[in-house]
């Protein structure tokens, strides 16, 4: 398996570990039945259950364009030194991104996302060229 | 076509269900109009079960993401095998159950029926690591 492919499979086993840590918090909060229930009634989730969902939900946004780089990096054969080193960024960056936003790490929590951002579109232009 | 891109394919007809039953039910709360209008306030004016199938959508759009990558990786690694494919298929079964399971209410097979899902997602990731 190439680095990249590697580091997408981990981010992905730790998009699992981010969908169980938020729904242990969220049953947590709002109780396992109204999270079974079809939350009709929407309640907004607050304290931890609320940051480990937005956590969530911004790395499935970010785990799509990184599936897409690290696809295209292995499947055009286009991956060197620079873009494992890029696919290592992006899953460290995923990884303290959970921790920045639980614990209102301000602004690294940004700064950590951007990390991530960046070393994604490094890995896009580097299948390109 | 192997059957991890087969059921990927399929999961796309189950997107495509979603999106038009969802079109179906919003355009019966707002009318055409509003829908293709630019849905202001959107959330107060539609009814408890458009917002089920609108948010059985929304869900389904995060796991498609998670399984494209599974597929992916499956493919590209060599790992196909009995299990994977059946993991595919049930993934594509369980999220086609998920679009009733939300409408219609059924708990707490939803959880379940999304849980099928996801455990199917995550065990073809680990096949493609070991």
């Amino acid at each position: 398996m190439t680095p990249e492919l590697t580091a997408l499979t981990l981010a992905a086993l730790l998009q699992g570990l981010q969908f169980l840590l938020f729904s242990i918090l969220a049953q947590r909060q709002v109780g396992p039945k109204y999270a079974a229930s079809p939350r009709d009634q929407k309640r907004e989730l607050t304290g931890y259950a609320g940051r480990a969902q937005r956590a969530l939900q911004n790395h499935f946004e970010a785990l799509i364009l990184f599936g897409i780089a690290a696809g295209v990096v292995t499947f055009a054969d286009q991956g060197n030194a620079l873009t494992g080193a890029c696919a290592l960024v992006y899953l460290g960056a995923r990884v303290l991104y959970v921790p920045a936003y639980l614990f209102g790490w301000t602004p690294w929590r940004s700064l950590i996302w951007a990390m991530g951002f960046a070393a994604t579109m490094i890995l896009l232009i580097a299948a390109l060229t | 076509m192997t059957p991890e891109l087969a059921a990927l394919a399929a999961s796309v007809l189950v997107h495509l269900a979603a999106v038009m039953w969802s079109q179906q039910a919003l355009n019966g709360d707002i009318g055409k109009d509003g829908n293709v209008g630019t849905r202001e306030n959107l959330e107060a004016r539609i009814s408890p079960r458009t917002a089920r199938l609108r948010r059985a959508l929304a869900n389904h759009v995060e796991n498609t993401g998670l399984f494209i990558i599974a597929v992916v990786l499956v493919q590209m690694t060599g790992s196909s095998s009995w299990l994977t494919a059946t993991a595919a298929w049930v993934y594509v079964a369980a999220r086609a159950l998920y679009l009733p399971a939300y409408a219609f209410g059924w708990v707490p097979w939803r959880s379940l029926i999304f849980t099928a899902g996801l455990l199917a997602t995550l065990l073809m990731i680990v096949a493609s690591l070991i």
